[in-house]
């Protein structure tokens, strides 16, 4: 893992470069196809630029696209882009390295400071990396969670602004205001909360000095301001989210391939297995049901055969089946039943019994399934009355009837009882 | 729109075996309260008809006396009234039989006669203690008109017997 822009040498004009090279330009039209070219808007050229899908019809612009200068614009700077990765590349593999990780350092200033210090809200954020040989800046706003807004680099560093007296730190005062009278119109009037971090940290009280930014910018030394950019670095590349990573496409490190592709497979894996885990209870649930379902069936199934008699009993009529076969059984059964029930010889003895110790003389008796009838005659109005208690007694309701008689006749009387 | 790769495959496939996980079981839910209903009613069925075996088995305990029995006749009533009312001639009519399961029917029979009301218990009993039992079920006693302890009896008896 390395920043992108190691220490650089003092400032020496550069020699003149070629950055669209064919080898180059063939990557980089790849790259540009992958951004900005949309297969809807081939779609509709290849329709005439017109398609229509109910009462909308969606016109293509004559000159749809980029113009040669933007296109050209464009090209240029990936391509300026993939040649100085390739070239950081280069450096580092000379030296033996293959980082994993080729990090803009501005990206990653600034998410460390969001992840270490709160926003102000409604202000601008500065980030400023004092190194030894240069300075980073991360500019943003305080809006939407932290928007960066611009990425600078100053080619003086604590080295130089150390320097009591040196040009340095008043060119670096000017390089600095420049920048921010290029902050949006919008925010002009917006404090600014100013994080110094870097080796050159200690230098800050100076450059504030030297800034003369007035009661606007609020200033603050980051906690532990040196390892500040190690910390950022670090944690961009665990974050592993590629926010700031220069290292892309075909550039990229095997190693984060591979560990795209793993968590892949494992994304792939789980979704799988969570398939499979979901199908498979709801499957097994199914199964479950059913079995209990059929074991329920079976065992109604095998009682009502047994209780019917018959070979197969339709489907869900069981109960009614049986219900209406035990009926047809339940009167050859009874026979049975009745043989077991108190005979009507109890009832006999027992009237007869009763009549005798009542002293009462019976002319009749008749008894029938459920009904007994005695007709008979006694010397006294309420002799018969104990043997209607009788009655009662073995269960009959009783209705008793007696004819008026002379001090010397007979009481006649009728006993009826009934029972359920 | 590009092939896609192996691992793209094998992604879309797990996609695919999620969604029709998540359906199977959205499936088994919307159905859950249906089918454990289903099998509610069915165990509800069962149990109704667990309950008619158990009282159909306890009632045909009561055919096994009878089948035990090695005798499946009854003992003929004019034989015991001429043992148990001598000197008196029944008039013995058969009735109507029912049907009884196993081959069984229960047979009435009547039986008519003039006789001392001392006698008729000692008959009574002998004929509800002979196998097959015969149970009385009607009666009609009239007192004779010149003779004491003497009626006009009809008797109607039912017995088990085999056909």
């Amino acid at each position: 893992m390395h920043a992108a822009a190691p220490e650089a040498a003092p400032p020496t004009p550069k020699a003149r470069v070629n950055l669209r090279r064919p080898e180059v330009m063939d990557l980089v039209a790849a790259e540009v196809a992958h951004h900005y070219r949309s297969s809807t808007v081939e779609k509709l050229r290849e329709r005439g630029g017109k398609l229509t899908i109910g009462n909308t019809t969606v016109l293509l612009a004559k000159e749809f696209g980029f113009c040669y200068g933007v296109e050209r614009a464009i090209d240029l700077a990936y391509a300026a882009r993939r040649s100085d990765v390739e070239t950081r590349l280069a450096q580092h593999r000379a030296l033996g390295l293959e980082p994993v990780v080729l990090q803009h350092e501005g990206c990653a200033l600034w998410q460390q400071a969001l992840a270490e210090i709160p926003l102000m809200p409604q202000a601008l954020r500065v980030v400023a990396y004092v190194g030894d040989a240069r300075t980073a800046m991360a500019v943003g706003s305080g809006q939407n969670g932290g928007e960066l807004i611009s990425l600078h680099g100053i080619r003086l560093g604590a080295d130089e602004l150390a320097v009591p007296g040196a040009p340095a730190t008043r060119q670096w005062a000017e390089r600095v205001n420049q920048l921010l009278r290029a902050l949006p119109a919008a925010a002009a009037n917006e404090p600014i909360q100013w994080l110094w971090c870097g080796a050159g940290a200690e230098l800050s009280s100076r450059l504030e000095s030297a800034l003369a930014a007035g009661e606007r910018v609020h200033f603050k030394t980051l906690a532990d301001p040196v390892t500040f950019l190690a910390r950022a670095l670090a944690q961009s590349a665990l974050r592993g989210d590629g926010a700031g990573n220069l290292r892309l496409g075909d550039l990229t490190h095997a190693m984060v391939l591979a560990y795209g592709e793993r968590t892949r497979r494992n994304a792939a894996l789980n979704l799988l297995v969570a398939g499979l885990v979901l199908a498979g209870l709801s499957l097994g649930w199914h199964a479950w049901l059913a079995r209990c379902e059929a074991r329920v069936q079976s065992e109604i199934v095998a009682v009502a055969g047994q209780l019917t008699g018959a070979a197969q009993v339709p489907y869900g009529q069981e109960v009614d089946q049986v219900q209406k076969a035990l009926k047809k059984q339940a009167v050859e059964l009874q026979p049975f039943l009745d043989a077991f029930r108190p005979s009507a010889t109890r009832d006999l003895a027992e009237v007869l019994a009763a009549a005798r110790s009542c002293r009462v003389t019976l002319d009749a008796l008749s008894h029938s399934d459920k009904s007994l009838i005695l007709h008979g005659a006694t010397d006294d109005w309420n002799r018969c009355d104990p043997l209607a208690a009788r009655l009662r007694a073995l269960g009959y309701t009783v209705e008793l009837s007696r004819e008026e008689a002379g001090a010397d006749e007979l009481v006649r009387f009728t006993l009826k009882g009934s029972r359920r | 729109m590009s092939r896609p790769t192996g691992q793209q495959f094998w992604l879309y496939a797990a996609a695919l075996t999620l969604v029709l996980g998540l359906a199977l079981a959205l499936h088994a839910l919307a159905t859950l309260s249906t089918d454990l209903q289903r099998i509610e009613r069915k165990t509800g069925d069962l149990a109704k008809l667990q309950q008619i075996a158990t009282d159909w088995h306890a009632n045909q305990q009561a055919l096994q006396p009878f089948e035990a029995l090695s005798a499946k006749q009854p003992v003929p009533l004019a034989e015991l009234f001429a043992k148990y009312v001598p000197g008196v001639t029944p008039n013995i009519r058969q009735r109507e039989a029912r049907p009884a399961l196993a081959g069984w029917q229960a047979r009435r029979t009547e039986v008519k006669c003039e006789a001392p009301l001392a006698t008729l218990g000692q008959f009574l009993r002998a004929a509800a203690d002979a196998r097959p039992p015969w149970q009385l079920v009607e009666f009609d006693l009239t007192a004779a008109e010149r003779t004491a302890g003497v009626a006009r009896i009809t008797l109607v008896l039912e017995a088990l017997e085999k056909k």
